[in-house]
């Protein structure tokens, strides 16, 4: 049986997802608990020991983050719920921490449901927990990707280029080391272009901080500090050009 | 001219089919033998040599596997090879410069291990690849230092390659005296030696330098012993390219008749290999010469053919040329012949406009400008002819600022022309004043004196160039800056209609969404709204941006259209399609552009009907142009026009201006058309193809 507990400030996003968890196909899942502030949340999470818990973003004055913040040693899942919150969205994609939009759609809530009882590893919670509250409020300074062993957390600065390979990634990291990551380029792009990385081609986003060079071409193409070169696409190259000499 | 070209470069990286049974003999060794030592990085090399010309990305990976391995096991010799497979990959796929990096650095590594030959080798192939970026005066440079070497080396084979490189480049800059000795040079080795690709290869390009001389005769001989040696060879694809040049030379010489039955035999052969390219090309030509004996319906079937060809390899510039001459064929023919095929008098312009069209369209993406200048003549001819002088003045100007471009390119080659032949000057004079030293000296004095003249015209010459092409430059990037900001003012104008387009469009969602309370059950007024938020999440996304995705795009249209479903329920059915070849992805359109006229379909057209109305939404390529076709089958137009007398829909008269602004900021023809089916209406909304990456 896993028992789950919704902390959430509003009575009718309760009520929602508790009908939702109801009228869910799987019979394992028990609500066992909710509460609708930080301090009763903390206190409900200590006494339940909770599988999973559905945490608000913001709760009241406050937010599930606080929440976190007195519960650093947890090793319940947490699922993120929130209506529209772009900065704290992007936040739990770093930490690939998992989150639901409002309204609920019961769809996704058992696609949700079904990969935390597949990924039943609990190894990584605490560093990711950790990592989003460093991350909240100023710009992340890792990321997380999901690897065989779990999520592993990797340094923005370490990363030299991101190359698409169908529905993987392969990363290229500073120190020569190579991973191979279950998400596409696009992902990877969305969550990167902040960090001075740029999409050259259909298939390689790069980090510019690691730009040794730029050589002529049609579209040209760029020599970066691992001595790998990456060819432009004639289509982004204007663009590639800006961005380099505004650096 | 332009085939001609292509059929040059073919030359140049002369085409060797990968032997299947090889490969896989390869293949299996790989896989066997996976002990990490040369032989293993012997084998991956090989390997990716052989796929360089049929599958480059696996080659590239194969010489990425052994750059490692070679790397770890620290072999020079292999990792030198193993970067020139790399190079021989890269450049089949385009990326010359890549591959003269990969070259480079093969080369370095066959100095240090003092492998000469494979230096030369090196050269040559970099020259190859500067010859493919344009670069003539590196290319030059190259084959120069790799015919030292071969000659060094006494390596005739690589002898007579230089100098047939050499020669092509020379041909290219048209210094038709030097592209001769040069040839020459190959063909008296390759004699010698009895090696016959080469002899042929030579012979082939002395045909070529005579055409462009204007001694066709010769021409045609040269040609013919080029034939002879492929036909006892028996080398189709060379023996279709050598009747394929006698055709060109017979079509120079104003004997069609003699020109289509080359191209004719050509055609047997090409068809015979399957190669399309060369049936494409065959068509196209036999296209223009059968206009010439004013044979116009067989000439416009046989450019019909071409056309479907080129689109078929996706040779898009070609496929340009075919459209345009077929503009100009019908543009020429007699109105009987245009009747014949099915061409009616009210139709002819209508066409002729849409094929230049399209065809300004994929030279602007080829940046073919010598062909948009053409594009452009024509049009200004026809509208001139008749008499409408506003449109005959816009493609006037158009084909002023193409030629300029044409001239800009023209003048940097002019340079590089210039510095070569000043360097091919001071080379002879050089050579002259070593052996006029041993006489006397006032006569050497002299010489001195005519030599510095000599330069100092030349780089007067050279010096004029440059100021003629710093003015073109200095013209073109202040015209850029005026493109720059009026992109910026319309950009804010789209912005400013996406603005108003987004409150019209939650408005009729939330209609929508009370409607459905007031009249169905909670459980799916539930779902409704989930869906809802869904959308109105995408549509502030996507509102966010200028340009979307085509996929985007398609599932935003897709959630409406479900919402739109289970409001009309049973009333409306729907299916998006769109054609597997588009990769919907890298596809950007205007963000947000369909769902007006999709909404449009659903109120006018399929609400009015008594049964359940289809809506249908296909995407498809047509001619480089996207195009997105919403048909419903309502009640069409006419009467739903009296049923909503002048009520316009807003977010239609703002999609169409959007697309006016988008034509404006792109110089594109994207347009919106609204055509009856039986029953119903269908929209299309054509735009061009712009790709992301």
């Amino acid at each position: 049986m896993i028992r789950a507990v919704i902390i959430d400030d509003e009575q009718h996003c309760i009520d929602r997802l508790s009908t939702l968890l109801h009228s869910t196909k799987d019979k394992e899942i028990q609500l066992a608990g909710t509460a609708q502030n930080v301090d009763d949340g903390i206190a409900l999470i200590n006494r339940i020991k909770p599988h999973l818990v559905f945490l608000d973003v913001q709760i009241a004055d406050k937010t599930g983050f606080d929440v976190l913040r007195a519960l650093p040693a947890t090793t319940s899942r947490i699922i993120f719920t929130t209506a529209h919150d772009k900065y704290a969205l992007q936040a739990f994609r770093f930490c690939a921490l998992d989150y639901l939009l409002k309204p609920i759609d019961a769809d996704e809530l058992n696609a949700a449901l079904s990969k935390f009882q597949e990924e039943k590893n609990e190894a990584n919670i605490s560093e990711q927990i950790t990592e989003l509250l460093k991350g909240i409020g100023n710009k992340p300074r890792k990321i997380g990707v999901p690897t065989l062993n779990g999520i592993v957390f990797i340094p923005v600065t370490d990363i030299i280029r991101c190359h698409a390979d169908g529905n993987y990634t392969e990363i290229h990291l500073s120190d020569k080391k190579q991973m191979v990551v279950s998400k596409t380029l696009k992902e990877f792009e969305l969550l990167l272009s902040d960090y001075n990385f740029f999409r050259v081609h259909n298939s390689d986003l790069v980090n510019l901080d690691f730009v040794k060079s730029y050589n002529k071409g049609k579209g040209g193409y760029l020599l970066l500090e691992d001595q790998s070169s990456v060819e432009v696409s004639s289509r982004r190259k204007e663009e590639l050009l800006k961005k380099l000499g505004s650096m | 001219m332009r085939i001609m070209t292509l059929i040059l470069l073919c030359i140049v990286s002369s085409v060797v089919l990968a032997d299947e049974h090889q490969l896989d003999t390869l293949l299996s060794k790989a896989n066997l033998y996976r002990v990490e030592d040369t032989t293993r990085a012997s084998v991956l090399n090989e390997l990716s040599i052989q796929l360089s010309n049929s599958d480059f990305d696996r080659g590239i990976a194969y010489a990425d596997s052994s750059i490692a391995l070679c790397t770890k096991i620290n072999s020079d010799i292999k990792l030198a090879t193993a970067y020139y497979a790399k190079a021989r990959n890269l450049s089949s796929d385009g990326k010359d410069s890549l591959a003269i990096v990969n070259y480079q650095l093969s080369y370095n590594l066959n100095e240090k291990v003092g492998k000469e030959l494979a230096c030369g080798t090196m050269l040559q192939n970099m020259g190859i690849s500067f010859y493919n970026l344009s670069f003539y005066k590196k290319a030059t440079e190259m084959h120069t230092k790799a015919l030292t070497v071969f000659k060094k080396l006494n390596n005739e084979k690589g002898i007579s390659a230089a100098l047939n490189s050499l020669g092509i480049v020379a041909m290219e800059l048209s210094d038709y005296s030097h592209a001769m000795e040069y040839y020459f040079e190959s063909l008296t080795l390759a004699k010698r030696n009895h090696d016959t690709a080469t002899m042929a290869n030579a012979y082939m390009n002395i045909g070529i330098v005579y055409k462009n001389l204007g001694d066709l005769n010769k021409a045609i001989t040269y040609h013919n012993n080029a034939l002879q040696i492929h036909k006892q060879q028996n080398n189709l694809i060379y023996i279709a390219k050598a009747y394929n040049n006698i055709a060109n030379v017979y079509g120079e010489m104003k004997q069609s008749v003699k020109a289509l039955e080359y191209y004719q035999k050509a055609l047997e052969i090409n068809k015979e290999t399957d190669y399309e390219y060369g049936i494409a090309s065959n068509y196209i030509n036999m296209g223009i010469e059968l206009r010439q004996l004013k044979r116009y319906s067989e000439a416009y079937q046989a450019l019909q053919k071409a056309g479907d060809l080129f689109l078929k390899i996706e040779d898009k510039n070609n496929y340009g040329i075919a459209l345009k001459t077929k503009a100009s064929l019908l543009m020429a023919m007699p109105d009987s012949v245009r009747n014949q095929l099915g061409i009616t008098a009210s139709q002819h312009t209508p066409i002729i406009n849409d094929l230049l069209a399209q065809a300004s369209v994929i030279f602007k993406e080829t940046g073919d400008y010598a062909s948009l200048s053409d594009v452009n003549d024509d049009l200004y001819k026809m509208y001139e002819k008749k008499g409408d002088l506003k449109n005959a003045l816009a493609h006037y100007k158009e084909y002023i600022a193409y030629r300029d471009c044409v001239l800009i390119d023209e003048n940097k080659i002019e340079v590089e022309k210039l510095e070569l032949k000043y360097e091919y000057a001071t080379r002879e004079q050089e050579l002259k004043v070593l052996n006029i030293q041993k006489q006397s000296e006032l006569q050497q004095e002299q010489l001195k004196r005519q030599y510095t003249m000599a330069g100092g015209v030349m780089l007067l010459m050279i010096s004029g160039g440059f100021f003629l092409s710093y003015k073109k430059r200095r013209d073109a990037q202040q015209k850029s800056k005026e493109a720059e900001l009026n992109a910026e003012r319309v950009e804010s104008e789209l912005k400013a209609l996406r603005l108003q387009m987004n409150p019209h469009f939650m408005f009729n969602s939330l209609n929508s969404i009370t409607n459905f309370i007031d009249h169905h059950k909670p459980e799916t007024a539930s779902t409704y709204s989930v869906k809802f938020a869904k959308l109105m999440r995408m549509v502030l996304e996507n509102s966010e941006h200028p340009e979307v995705s085509l996929a985007d795009e398609l599932h935003s249209v897709e959630l409406y259209l479900t919402i739109e479903s289970m409001r009309l329920h049973p009333k409306l059915t729907f299916e998006i399609n769109s054609d597997p070849s588009l990769e919907t992805d890298n596809i950007m359109i205007p963000s947000m552009i369909l769902q007006p006229f999709v909404e449009n379909s659903i109120i006018h057209g399929i609400t009015p009907l008594r049964d359940t109305g289809h809506l249908k939404i296909n995407c498809n390529k047509l001619d480089n142009m996207l195009h997105i076709t919403i048909d419903d089958n309502g009640v069409g137009m006419p009467n739903s026009i009296q049923t909503n007398d002048n009520k316009k829909s807003m977010a239609t008269k703002i999609s169409k201006e959007r697309i006016a602004l988008f034509n404006e900021r792109h110089q594109a023809n994207a347009a919106i058309e609204y055509s009856s089916l039986s029953p119903g209406t269908r929209v299309t909304i054509k735009i061009p193809l712009n790709l992301q990456f």
